[in-house]
């Protein structure tokens, strides 16, 4: 059994003439919850529906749970729960008429989890799905999604728009339900999936611009600030410091490969005048947020 | 089986509402259209009101999975679509078919016409309903995302229809023939189409064929010329060894262009080859007319009124007055429909007649003498009434029907058709009687004729 859920391979979309992906390899490692990042327009949903057999890609290959996605059967959908921001929903049917359609579909549908899942997500089974919120709608998507433990869970933007107070229950009801699976889930806001993912991919361009740990990553950036006085910053500043600027008496830069030793000997052969240097951990979204501009600042 | 039912209902129980109110509109139409005597309802067309319910019923009931985009929810689930599709397909038997057939089997009873012999025909019929009037709308439907924007198709394709069927020239003698191929493959297009999209969800290239399809199929009936729909007619048809007998001497040729009038060549005409009662009709003449010259025109009138023993030929009158005192040629094909020996029935006046195989005829007076009948889905036959009070022989003829009502793929929505004559009798003889005759056609054939030196 391979230890990947998802691999890609060089995959490659176009739209007319606009290129969507680049030759994206991307590796969802089994168990994990990985948190596909760009920002809007990068190609996670198009990633995310090439994958589910949505949409064909042009190039390059993937494959879900072993299968070319292209060949996805009612065999491996009975193990995928996909949930999509924007999903039409049958307007007409009460949560009950919605989830009792689904039930005969999949035989490992538990009622015991579909009765927590009601609870926890607090649904009016009579309600139809046309008189219920954006937020209320996702929250049915996600029972009928989960209430027969998929081996794979993907999400697409499943928290745009929602808020605070539903996000946080639709994020416990998949967390607390989704033992056994692997989550893909894409976002443009790293806040919102930081709390939970184990891994972390940017998709930057129709590529991958990384893809790892989320752990690893959060270990590996650092803010630094430097205190010292210079007029203006050195040309041979090191290749793993993005951001760099500087004012009267600091100099602030981030680093992408933090190791203590290392990164305080650089900083001491680039500025000899330092006095002291501090180095800040990063959230997510203030990692995103330097590579992007960074990015778009090489570009 | 089970998820297929399982789905199904979920339709049935989603679309009942509407299902059931069309469903009424539909058995109140077709009781209105096919009541005896009835004048039809002109202030609505009840046919078009029962079409656009059907539309949305339809459309409505396709679109609860919408194939175009890819959000429908139920995209990424274990659901085949030949299971969709097949389930779509068992809800439209159970809640359109079925009403159907039972609607005109109630009103063929309530029209007092037998039921059980004409079930297969009444089932065969409400196929061809579901498939020229609920197939369509099943694939627009199928290529579009909601209401809105499947009536915009709809009215779309239907402007696209009326085009493409005004981009040729009409040809009515060929009309039941096209008719039946044009049906047939609209059928076996719209199901390649709807099969190929729910298999694919290409919705793109599903709209371009079905534009495609819809110019192609409405201009082809009168893009194809009439000889080529005369040979498919023939196709069909089983031999017949009728024959022209022509006398040559007899032809009469007049040249009257200075008095004003057209060139007539008048060609006494009898068959051979014809079994006793058989009778032949013209349905179509195509022929060239040669001068000794040379010169040659296909613009020349050919007419031939049924019963008539000549067949007269009217040429151009500036090629008549170019080519006086010359012989022509002349070669022509005739397409002929043979029929067989008429059954003939009579009915008193203020009496009805069973008449098997066909239907119910009546006959009143109201100052005129009226007859009337009734058939099951119209009929293939010729049907003529003769009035006979003194002399059969002498008395007038009126043609009640002729043979394109009956097609086999034409999907009748009021099962029983209503064929009317009258006589113009000021007075009514008590002893008189309606003569009704039967003339089913039996053959197509096509015959031709070359005569030559054709003189004044």
């Amino acid at each position: 059994m391979s230890n990947h859920v998802i691999t890609t391979t060089n995959l490659g979309m176009r739209y007319g003439r606009h290129t969507v992906l680049n030759g994206l390899n991307l590796e969802v490692p089994r168990g994990s919850v990985y948190a596909l990042v760009g920002s809007n327009g990068a190609g996670k949903t198009t990633t995310l529906q090439i994958l589910m057999n949505l949409l064909r890609g042009h190039t390059g290959a993937a494959t879900v749970l072993g299968v070319d996605s292209r060949h996805l059967t009612v065999k491996e959908y009975a193990r995928i729960g996909y949930v999509s921001e924007g999903q039409e929903m049958p307007d007409s049917m009460t949560v009950a008429e919605f989830l009792a359609f689904w039930r005969p579909f999949y035989p490992k549908w538990d009622p015991a989890r579909e009765q927590e899942l009601l609870q926890l997500l607090r649904l009016p089974l009579d309600r139809k799905l046309k008189h219920l919120s954006r937020g209320m709608r996702m929250k049915a998507a996600l029972i009928s999604s989960l209430s027969y433990r998929p081996e794979l869970i993907v999400l697409d933007e499943p928290f745009s728009g929602l808020d605070p107070l539903i996000r946080d229950e639709f994020i416990e009801g998949l967390l607390a339900h989704a033992d056994e699976s692997t989550i893909l889930i894409s976002s443009h806001d790293l806040a919102e999936i930081e709390s939970f993912s184990s891994h972390v991919g940017l998709l930057e361009d129709g590529h991958m611009a990384f893809s790892e740990e989320t752990t690893t990553l959060t270990n590996r950036f650092r803010e630094i600030e430097v205190r010292t006085e210079i007029a203006q910053l050195p040309s041979n500043l090191p290749k793993t410091w993005v951001r760099a600027e500087t004012t009267a008496a600091l100099v602030r830069f981030v680093e992408t490969q933090w190791h203590p030793e290392r990164t305080a000997s650089e900083i001491n052969e680039v500025f000899p005048t330092a006095t002291a240097f501090q180095a800040n951990a990063m959230p997510l979204r203030a990692i995103f947020v330097a590579l992007a501009k960074a990015a778009r600042k090489a570009a | 089986m089970n998820l297929l039912l399982h789905i199904a209902k979920k339709d049935l129980r989603q679309s009942w509402a509407l299902l059931a109110a069309t469903l009424a509109l539909f058995l109140l139409t077709t009781w209105t259209l096919s009541a005896p005597r009835q004048p039809r309802s002109e202030w609505v067309d009840l046919e078009t009101v029962v079409l656009v319910t059907w539309m949305i019923a339809t459309g409505m009931l396709w679109q609860r999975e919408p194939l175009p985009g890819q959000r429908a929810y139920w995209f990424a689930r274990p659901l085949r679509w030949q299971d969709l599709l097949q389930a779509k397909s068992i809800v439209v038997a159970v809640a359109i078919f079925l009403p159907i057939l039972a609607t005109h089997a109630i009103v063929v009873a309530a029209n007092g016409l037998p039921v059980a012999p004409n079930l297969p025909a009444l089932a065969w019929n409400a196929a061809m309903i579901v498939a020229l009037y609920i197939l369509p709308v099943a694939v627009l439907a199928a290529i579009t995302r909601n209401l809105q924007q499947l009536i915009l198709w709809v009215l779309a394709i239907f402007a696209a229809g009326i085009l493409a069927m005004q981009a040729y020239p009409i040809a009515p003698q060929t009309f039941a023939i096209a008719n039946t191929v044009t049906n047939a493959l609209n059928i076996v297009a719209l199901l390649a189409i709807l099969i190929w999209q729910y298999r694919t969800r290409s919705t793109r290239a599903g709209r371009m064929v079905v534009i495609a399809l819809t110019l192609v199929l409405r201009a082809l009936p009168n893009w194809l010329p009439e000889p080529a729909w005369f040979a498919l007619q023939r196709v069909f048809s089983p031999a017949h060894p009728i024959q022209f007998e022509l006398r040559p001497e007899s032809i009469n040729f007049r040249n009257d262009f200075r008095a004003g009038f057209r060139p007539l060549i008048q060609i006494p005409i009898s068959f051979a080859g014809l079994a006793l009662g058989q009778t032949v009709e013209f349905t179509g003449f195509h022929h060239t007319l040669v001068t000794a010259g040379g010169e040659q025109t296909t613009d020349a009138e050919v007419r031939r009124p049924p019963g008539a023993t000549d067949l007269s030929v009217l040429l151009p009158r500036e090629f008549g007055r170019r080519h006086q005192q010359q012989p022509y040629d002349l070669s022509f094909t005739a397409e002929l429909t043979v029929y067989e020996a008429p059954r003939t029935f009579s009915v008193a006046v203020g009496e009805s007649i069973d008449i098997p195989g066909f239907g119910r005829c009546q006959s009143w007076s109201d100052g005129y003498l009226r007859v009337q009948c009734q058939t099951v889905l119209g009929t293939t036959d010729r049907v003529d009434g003769r009035w006979a009070a003194k002399d059969p022989a002498t008395n007038s003829l009126a043609v009640l029907s002729i043979a394109e009502d009956g097609a086999p793929l034409a999907g009748k929505l009021t099962p029983v058709t209503i064929l009317r004559g009258g006589f113009q009798a000021q007075s009514v003889y008590s002893n008189g009687r309606i003569y009704i005759n039967l003339r089913k056609p039996i053959a197509h054939v096509q015959r031709r004729i070359e005569l030559t030196g054709i003189r004044e």
